[in-house]
């Protein structure tokens, strides 16, 4: 029943909820702002994110006016890091969410059409995907690559997030495909791909739409954590997760080098994840579940 | 019961599509394990081939395949180049860690959270249903392995209260007594079990609360409102009840998030566990451990999904019965 109330015209109802909601037009207001800061990361950073500018007597300077979040152990400067690491850390969850998205739903479109051998083979492996830690699968797959480049990052993110996606979008496909109006379009001639996009999809956006925007705050933090480990986005480019790593070492003696983009990096996920939420109740109170 | 063998053999099923994955992983990977060995000029083809046929890497891909998961059943998961052992021994000595470090938290997590989730769900919309909300809402946001350091930076550096790391103390005599090596265990257990006890708590609350609110907002509860049930019996007996089993089914769907923020808050404790072993098998580039670790972990994961549907379904007999007539109206 939830996506019902979700028709495409249902949109702008939608937007009223949000923009009444304090909590997501904090959320929202947050979020611009990060995204606005790291966009405008090459004009406001003080330093070039890359430059060694005192290795002799800059290394592990305490946050002061001229290095507001203090420098790192190759005397750089960590908000010229942040800032040009927000843009990688960002960029790379999108995209990779936007991977996860559009795979889950072909997968989930075609799982919920097909007959019932197919449906079954299909949801098998959608749920030995959900049943393999994604942390540990990731670690499995960028192992066993030489070199990563971050365009490689994305895909296996992406590759590796849509089992979710896939499993709602195939429940609201198998939930409404009976439905009169399909039948009706069926019987109409409407080709599989017509109605697959034109009658289906509509009803799963509303929750996909949910998933995917708690997808980008998990997604943010896979990818710090990856770096942090080292098999992530690669250095001397920097991003969130790779700073907080290098910061890491030197934790004890000079926290803030983590401190500064773990700072940001909490900030950004909260925000989503609040937008998550509150685009949750916007779209179907009290009825989607909370997970 | 027949629902029970039937979910077992799922799981099995999923087990069999992970291992056959990490299989062809391990096939794609470019070049083969010890690729950088084998370009040495020195090295005689024969002895190229012995050592193929040593690691099992020699015949058709299909043979390959075969040997692999016969060599897995009988639980060799191969040889750990970085510890110089079989994978199975290096795993089986830091699984007991990782089982301890999880077990403890997630009991306390379970009550701590079902606890707060109650209270909430009693105080409904007053200033402590807000504020543990805000709460949780933040703990069950924020990553895992920020969490753990700023734990770890607050707990064992700014407040030399806890230790920085490991499960025990190195230096402890040998000969030391009980109270001395439990109160250096439980040292070691307290900064990591903390981290784990606000990520998994807040999502925990916040389920509860949600669960209870559906059950208050119920019929029988209405009934036995009317028939004179006291506020507290109703609460207790009829809606906390009830609102067991989605709680512990979201233990089961938060165990694969689980065991992967295993890795990076076991890392950052130097917990000698699973996860770290699955993170130094990164940095060392031992492929045969990662793959095991991964094996390992989907296992641990399978099963734990499966003890949360049964205990699910023991709590609340429907569910099943909902789950297979839902399947019958739409298959």
């Amino acid at each position: 029943m939830t996506s019902i109330a979700l028709a495409s015209g249902d949109w702008r109802v939608i937007a009223q909820r949000l923009r009444t909601d304090r909590r997501s037009l904090l959320a929202g207001a947050v979020l611009a702002a990060m995204i606005a800061l790291v966009l405008l990361g090459p004009l406001l950073s003080p330093y070039r994110p890359y430059e060694q500018l005192d290795i002799t007597h800059l290394v592990h300077a305490p946050p002061s006016a001229e290095h507001l979040l203090g420098t790192d152990s190759y005397s750089r400067d960590v908000l010229s890091r942040v800032l040009s690491g927000g843009r990688v850390s960002l960029a790379v969850a999108t995209s990779a969410v936007l991977i996860e998205v559009l795979v889950g739903v072909l997968w989930g479109l075609a799982s919920g059409l097909a007959g019932r051998g197919i449906d079954t083979l299909m949801m098998r492996i959608v749920d030995a995907g959900l049943s393999v830690p994604r942390v540990l699968l990731l670690l499995a797959l960028l192992a066993a690559m030489p070199s990563v480049p971050v365009w490689l990052l994305v895909l296996v993110l992406g590759l590796t997030g849509w089992f979710g996606t896939a499993r709602l979008v195939r429940g609201e496909v198998r939930t409404i495909r009976g439905a009169d109006y399909v039948l009706a379009a069926r019987a109409l001639g409407a080709t599989p791909a017509r109605l697959a996009l034109r009658h289906l999809l509509p009803h799963a956006l509303g929750p996909v739409l949910v998933a995917s925007t708690l997808a980008v705050g998990q997604v943010i933090v896979l990818e710090a954590g990856l770096s942090w480990l080292g098999i992530g986005v690669q250095p001397p480019q920097p991003s969130w997760g790779n700073i907080i790593g290098d910061g890491y070492e030197f934790i004890a003696s000079a926290p803030w080098v983590s401190l500064g983009p773990g700072f940001c990096l909490v900030l950004v996920v909260l925000a989503v994840s609040a937008l998550g939420d509150g685009l949750r109740d916007a779209l179907a109170p009290r009825q989607l579940p909370r997970t | 019961m027949r629902a029970l063998i039937h979910r077992i053999g799922q799981g099995f099923v999923v087990i069999a599509i992970v291992a056959t994955a990490t299989f062809v992983l391990i096939r794609l990977a470019p070049g083969d394990p010890f690729a950088g060995a084998l370009e040495n000029a020195h090295l005689t083809p024969a002895l190229r081939a012995q050592w193929r046929a040593a690691y099992g890497l020699d015949g058709n891909i299909g043979t390959q395949y075969v040997r692999w998961i016969w060599a897995l059943l009988h639980g060799d998961l191969g040889w750990s180049v970085s510890a110089n052992q079989p994978v199975a021994r290096v795993i089986a000595a830091a699984l007991p860690n990782t089982l301890w470090l999880m077990g403890i938290a997630l009991l306390l997590s379970f009550g701590i959270g079902m606890s707060l989730g109650a209270l909430q769900a009693a105080r409904r919309n007053r200033a402590t249903d807000h504020v543990i909300g805000a709460v949780t809402l933040f703990g069950a946001a924020l990553p895992d392995f920020w969490l753990a350091l700023v734990v770890l930076l607050t707990g064992a550096y700014w407040f030399r209260v806890f230790p920085v790391g490991l499960a025990s103390d190195p230096l402890l005599p040998v000969a030391a007594s009980l109270g001395t090596v439990l109160r250096d265990r439980l040292a070691h257990l307290a900064l990591p079990v903390l981290t784990l006890l606000i990520l998994i708590a807040a999502p925990v609350a916040r389920q509860q609360r949600a669960a209870l609110l559906d059950r208050l907002g119920s019929d029988w509860i209405r009934t036995a409102t009317a028939k004179g049930v006291g506020p507290w019996t109703v609460f207790r007996r009829h809606a906390w009840r009830t609102a067991l089993g989605p709680v512990v089914t979201l233990g089961g769907l938060a165990l694969p998030a689980l065991v992967g923020g295993s890795v990076f808050i076991e890392r950052v404790f130097a917990w000698p566990g699973m996860g770290a072993l699955a993170a130094t098998a990164i940095s060392t580039r031992d492929y045969h451990l990662v793959v095991g670790c991964v094996l390992v972990g989907s296992v641990m994961v399978v099963a734990g999904s499966i003890v949360a549907d049964v205990l699910s379904q023991l709590l609340d007999p429907r569910a099943m019965q909902i789950e297979s007539d839902v399947s019958r109206i739409t298959s």
